[in-house]
């Protein structure tokens, strides 16, 4: 599998850039951005495979940069990050478009199986 | 204006907490993150004391278990507090009884009382009021644990009645003489009324083994007021 580009996109900066760590050491091409306006601007300078959008954010909600970024750029799958502890905001963020949701704090084996499984479908749709 | 007060006040509470759970989740979330780069970076590390290794290896799992146990407890009192977002929604007995015990486990073991839970799977979901559900059952629990002796039971039990579901909340030990509600007569007049409010069938008796056994029948379709 090549390598995904992943953009992760919260305003917690620490939990952004431990996770990018993270993944970078694994494989993946990560990047970061710690609000949703800059998440919306990093899309575009570079456009990323899979997004991990944090939902609640100071300057815009996780919901408008998940509808933004689909109505741009439909085939970018993203995966929505939850500090919720029930799945009712998750399941709202799918029926917006995103194609799945994992809650904080994560388990980086089901997130990487989440980004791959987001990736292949990113592929599919690309064809 | 007196019950509207309450209410807001139910809300106001809801919404801290919500908030807290939100933000405690945030907090495990990057110290789990930040030792599992700390776990990466040490295994990635060749040189070193081996012992030092394995020092810091068992730290960073304890790390984690702690991790875990503290974000489910935050996770279920997140959810307690969202359960009063609105008066009325779908829920699950078996989820609601859940995550309010893991909250109530302390409690218990302070007494060294335990709970044992027999819950039937795929019970229908209710349409009923929550909160007021978890408040009965929290009530209900709390005065057995007042009462009852050290190393007494409470057994829970759920099982679907129709599109109902009924809930057995039972003591299985001694009665301590000298416990009890500070107003149980009280008590009992707003269980009372609270049951009515949330459309919950709610009877006591003493069970074959001389425990106190509360009944539950919660209504599957509440009606809005």
């Amino acid at each position: 599998m090549d390598k995904i580009h992943v953009l992760i996109i919260d305003d917690e900066v620490e939990f952004a850039e431990a996770l990018a760590e993270r993944l970078e050491l694994r494989g993946y091409l990560p990047k970061t951005a710690d609000s949703g306006r800059g998440g919306l601007e990093a899309v575009g300078v570079a456009l990323p495979d899979v997004i991990l959008l944090d939902l609640k954010m100071p300057d815009m909600s996780g919901f408008d940069v998940l509808v933004e970024v689909k109505k741009k750029y439909p085939t970018v799958e993203v995966i929505m990050l939850t500090g919720h502890g029930a799945s009712s905001s998750g399941i709202k963020s799918m029926e917006r478009g995103a194609f799945d949701f994992i809650m904080k704090p994560v388990d980086l084996g089901e997130l990487m199986e989440k980004i791959k499984q987001a990736y292949r479908k990113r592929l599919a749709n690309s064809m | 204006m007196e019950n509207k007060l309450r209410e807001s006040q139910l809300v106001f509470l809801g919404k801290l907490l919500a908030g807290y759970t939100h933000e405690l989740k945030n907090h495990l979330a990057i110290i789990n993150e930040s030792s599992g780069l700390m776990d990466d970076l040490l295994m990635m590390s060749e040189e070193g004391d081996e012992k030092l290794h394995l020092r810091f290896r068992k730290i960073i799992v304890t790390i984690g278990e702690r991790i875990s146990a503290a974000n489910i407890m935050a996770m279920y009192l997140n959810r307690i507090a969202h359960r009063m977002d609105s008066p009325l929604s779908h829920c699950n007995v078996n989820d609601l009884l859940t995550e309010e015990l893991a909250l109530m486990e302390r409690f218990g073991a302070m007494k060294n009382i335990s709970f044992d839970k027999n819950l039937q799977k795929e019970i229908p979901s209710v349409y009923n009021n929550p909160s007021l559900l978890q408040f009965i059952i929290f009530s209900l629990v709390n005065d057995l644990m007042e009462r009852l002796t050290s190393g007494s039971v409470i057994r829970f039990s759920s099982s679907a009645r129709g599109d109902d579901v009924v809930l057995h909340i039972e003591s299985v030990g001694p009665f301590d003489s000298d416990g009890g509600a500070v107003d149980s007569g009280l008590m009992v007049q707003i269980l009372d009324f609270a049951a009515e409010k949330a459309d919950i069938s709610l009877s006591q008796n003493v069970s074959s083994g001389a425990g106190l056994n509360n009944i539950l029948t919660i209504s599957s379709k509440m009606m809005a007021s």
